[in-house]
């Protein structure tokens, strides 16, 4: 065999590796699977209607997702450890409309406590579910199934028993402008979903507490003789998704609120988070079910 | 003998509930003999079932109930789907039915739908009445119409042609696609643009199923799929104030007209701020009262629900049932900036 | 007196119990609860597409896997039975097309599951939306909804001479053949079999695909004829049918004692939830108490009925130690 040929072989042998690296690669980080089917999509839909490709509908698309991201952050808590939580869409709708409701009932009140109230209330949520699954022992699609209806309920009876009409002009400028702010020209409900998801990322890589969510959903009986309090860490991590859903809810208002923030005088019908609730309870569970389990890739936990 | 248990079981457990029924008929037959009058006592005990509920317009018609309501010392009470969803309307005029109410005042959201279930009802002596929105012709006794739809529908055109100066693409944002009173709006609606405006072209109607999110976003698409859109009509007070703050969101408001019907205190600040010239509506609380007052008249026996009948509708004044078992409440009121704080619903 | 005691101890007695204790309070508290009217015929027609499709949703979770997506199957048989009518093709046609359109969705569900080895809640919460989506593009904003008397019959009629509507005749002869099939067949053990450890099924000669796929396609059916059943009880083919069905099925079966993990349960369980779920919401019905207050007590209902045996458990557990505790520090 001549140097010629071997060297076109071993350039051949170059290219055959390098290829299958990568297709190795793409097949395996599932991320980058999902990127290439969003470029596909952009690019298929961005010949048809030029009008899609543009900044102003990107923005809208961003928009509209932002609250789906903050809860799917959430979600994906719940997901690495093999469990589910169904109840995400009703917490959204409970927190909001309670947040809303206190704003209007304590009107001196200061933004930070306001939120901080709405927040707390998301980790009560999320902590009774927790409890459901590891004191109670219940299986946790079990559990968030129940309290999704139960949740749900909730918001109507509060809803129905207090008050019939929670205006704009209700809730403090600071909390409407929550949503409606710009900074450097990006609304900040965008940046806001961006540092949630930076910072539990940055969480679930780096820290030893996010490492173990790995572990437990990877086999959940090694994790717990490995000496891991299992109950603490599933109650702990179910609570994420309450403030996720929290923080879910009262974006989910400010972004309501946001386009009636310029008219005080308009009306939300206090129904209306109640109908954030009961819009959100169902189509919205599912969505960032998916959401979840599509980022977090694997279902039972082995993320990349 | 556990196995033969579990299969047997189910067959069996209903076997079970049927022989109870049959025993256990203790109170009304209900069913297939139909009961005269009304099986109850005489207190009028009459239910309204909007299209849907926590809605300020079915709410405001609400009111105008209990207001005739008490004027004739009779029962309200409203229930109702919490969606716009004619299939969610069944399963609460069955448990009316069962509860051998006097009267059952709905607004359909699918006529045809809703019909076998009210069918049933009045074939047990139920008295029907239907408001806003009429269900089919056989399933009810007599109509509350809150304005003339030919009426409703060519002034809707007139009112948006004066704010675009008669040309120009415009769209329709309605309310389920199944609504009776939507549909027949919009027919005359067509029809007006037809016969008068030449330069206007009806470029597409959208459905927002009176649901707030789904009305605001179908106002986006329209407005993303037909950029020179001129107008917009929503006939429905959820869409109206959706658009309304669709248009203000993607700061529209003023370049693109918008009208249609909606109460007075969702849209007053649109209307001062120039978003919406104009729009129109009747006075929902008298509706209401209306059609508290017909139903309670036929529960009474006064009136037949027999065209050409004639009654006293308490403050509202005589009424005469039309054709095709109609009543109609009046004519409708503009509002704009020079008339909007008069009122307050 | 063994059976009978491990018999008065199990899931079923406690349905049964529950069952007992609902009828009674909706007798309590409703005058109209005990009438025939609404024992034979508006409380079943309100449960019945429910009752329908919690059957093969049975037999799926016991095999350890679970379907999402059969309220979206049902909108999608039902807007397609509509479009078919409302083109003037002949009635039985459009029902059959929309049988198959069920069987072929189910089909679809049942090999990403079993092909692909995806997991079945990724997969049947995908079809769930893709269902849905199909629907709306079937139908687009409309609805059909003049259907002929004799087809609304099916779904609001009764059976001649009686009260009982034929829904519900359907779902007892279906109920009898399920429950052969669960728990007399060799389907019904291979079934049991999967759930409890599927690598072990596969190694003893099961076709672990083979059944799964079947178990798959016959829920889409049961979700197609749902859809017949709906379409017809409404008269009304919308796309936004039964949105939300899918959980409560889901939870009538897990009520029903059905293990979600697999390989535990059984069809009588099932049938006993689906009448105290429907009693429920009968008798709340009855007072004038919203949809979503239902929902409340129904959710409350399945926590409960899961939790309580657990805390049940464990404080006799905690008993049983202090006993034993007791017991050996007596021993001196």
């Amino acid at each position: 065999m001549t140097t010629a040929s071997q060297g076109v072989k071993r350039v051949k042998q170059r290219n055959q590796a390098n290829q299958a690296r990568l297709l190795g690669l793409v097949s395996r980080v599932r991320e980058l699977g999902l990127l290439v089917v969003l470029l596909l999509i952009i690019l298929i839909v961005g010949v048809q209607a030029p009008r899609f490709l543009s900044i102003d509908n990107f923005e809208q698309i961003l928009l509209s997702v932002a609250i789906l991201a903050i809860v799917a952050v959430g979600e994906t808590l719940v997901v690495l450890t093999r469990n589910v939580d169904l109840s995400v869409g009703s917490m959204v709708g409970l927190t909001a409309f309670v947040t809303a409701y206190f704003f209007k009932q304590l009107p001196g009140i200061n933004l930070l406590l306001g939120i901080l109230l709405g927040c707390a209330l998301g980790l009560l949520l999320g902590m009774i579910n927790g409890l459901l699954v590891s004191f109670g022992r219940v299986p946790a699609i079990v559990a968030t199934l129940g309290t999704l209806y139960v949740y749900r309920g909730l918001v109507f009876i509060f809803a129905s028993n207090t008050t019939s009409q929670i205006n704009a002009s209700d809730v403090p400028g600071d909390y409407l402008a929550l949503a409606t702010t710009q900074i450097f020209g990006i609304p900040s409900l965008i940046l806001i979903a961006a540092v949630i998801a930076v910072i539990v990322g940055y969480f679930l890589h780096a820290s030893p507490s996010g490492r173990q969510l790995y572990a437990i959903g990877s086999n959940p009986d090694a994790a717990n003789m490995v000496g891991r309090a299992l109950c603490h860490r599933r109650r702990d991590q179910c609570c994420g998704p309450g403030i996720a859903g929290h923080r879910g809810g009262c974006s989910r208002r400010g972004q309501y609120l946001r386009w009636l923030g310029h008219h005080p005088g308009c009306d939300v019908r206090g129904d209306c988070p109640g109908h954030i609730a009961k819009r959100v309870k169902h189509p919205e569970h599912f969505p960032v079910l998916a959401a979840g389990a599509l980022w977090r890739g694997n279902y039972w936990g082995r993320g990349a | 003998m556990k196995k033969l248990f579990q299969t047997l079981g189910p067959g069996f457990l209903v076997f079970v509930m049927l022989l109870l029924a049959a025993c256990g008929g203790t109170t009304s037959t209900g069913g297939s003999t139909p009961t005269s009058g009304t099986g109850s006592s005489n207190s009028l005990n009459i239910v309204f079932v909007p299209k849907q509920v926590n809605n300020p317009y079915f709410d405001t018609a609400a009111s105008g109930g209990k207001l005739a309501a008490t004027a004739l010392s009779g029962q309200f009470k409203q229930v109702g789907p919490s969606s716009a969803n004619a299939a969610a309307q069944v399963p609460f005029i069955t448990s009316l039915t069962q509860q051998h109410v006097g009267a059952i005042v709905i607004s359909g959201d699918d006529p045809n739908a809703v019909a076998p279930s009210l069918k049933q009802a009045m074939a047990q002596g139920i008295k029907v009445v239907s408001y806003d929105a009429d269900v089919a012709p056989d399933a009810r006794n007599v109509f509350i119409n809150q304005a003339d739809s030919e009426q409703i529908g060519r002034s809707e055109v007139d009112l948006l042609a004066q704010q675009i100066n008669s040309a120009g693409q415009i769209a329709i944002l309605s309310a389920a696609s199944t609504a009776a009173n939507q549909n027949t709006w919009i027919g005359f609606m067509k029809d007006e643009l037809a016969k008068k405006y030449p330069n206007m072209q009806l470029v597409k109607v959208a459905y927002g199923n009176d649901d707030d999110q789904t009305s605001f976003n179908q106002t986006l698409a329209l407005l993303q799929q037909y950029p020179n859109l001129k107008g917009i009509i929503s006939p429905t007070t959820v869409g109206i104030a959706a658009a309304g703050r669709a248009l203000e969101s993607v700061h529209k408001g003023g370049t693109v007209a918008l009208t249609g019907l909606g109460t007075p205190n969702q849209l007053r600040a649109y209307v001062k701020d120039g978003t919406i010239k104009g729009f129109e509506l009747w006075n929902p609380s008298d509706l209401g009262y209306l059609a508290y007052y017909v139903a309670a008249l036929l529960v009474q026996g006064k009136i037949q629900g027999n065209v050409g009948d004639t009654f006293t509708a308490g403050k509202l004044g005589r009424y005469t049932i039309g054709a095709n078992h109609v009543v109609l409440l009046g004519p409708p009121t503009v509002f704009n900036s020079a008339n909007i704080d008069q009122f307050n619903f | 007196m063994k059976r009978l005691t491990s018999f008065l101890t199990s899931w079923e007695a406690l349905l049964v119990l529950l069952l007992l204790i609902g009828v009674v309070i909706g007798a309590i508290l409703s005058p109209y609860f005990l009438s025939s009217y609404n024992l034979e015929y508006a409380l079943p027609s309100n449960i019945m597409e429910i009752a329908i499709m919690a059957l093969p949703m049975t037999l799926i979770i016991i095999a350890g896997e679970i379907d999402l997506s059969v309220a979206s199957v049902l909108g999608l048989a039902s807007v397609v039975l509509g479009l078919l009518w409302e083109r003037g093709f002949p009635m039985w046609l459009a029902i059959g097309v929309a049988l198959v359109v069920g069987l072929v969705a189910g089909c679809l569900n049942g090999l990403l599951v079993t092909r692909l080895a995806l997991p079945s809640l990724v997969v049947t919460i995908g079809t769930l939306a893709l269902y849905r989506g199909l629907a709306y593009v079937v139908l687009g904003d409309q609805a059909v909804s003049d259907f002929p008397t004799a087809f609304t019959n099916l779904g609001f009629g009764t059976i001649p001479g009686t009260e009982v509507p034929w829904s519900s005749l359907i779902f007892a002869i279906l109920a009898v053949i399920f429950g052969v099939v669960l728990h007399f067949s060799r389907w019904g053990r291979q079934i049991y079999a999967m759930g409890n450890n599927k690598e072990a099924a596969r190694f003893s000669g099961i076709n672990v695909g083979g059944v799964k796929l079947m178990l798959f396609m016959l829920s889409g059916v049961i979700a197609a004829l749902a859809g017949v059943i709906f379409t017809s009880r409404f008269s009304s083919a919308r796309p936004d049918n039964a949105v939300g069905f899918e959980l409560y099925v889901v939870t009538v079966v897990l009520l029903g004692g059905v293990n979600i993990f697999g390989g535990r349960g059984s069809l009588l369980g099932v049938v006993l939830a689906i009448f105290i779920v429907g009693v429920l919401q009968d008798a709340l019905s009855l007072l004038n108490i919203s949809g979503d207050i239902q929902s409340l007590a129904i959710g409350l209902l399945l926590i409960l009925s899961v939790l309580g045996p657990n805390i049940a458990q464990r404080i006799q557990v905690v008993v049983a130690h202090r006993r034993l505790a007791m017991g050996s520090s007596k021993q001196v």
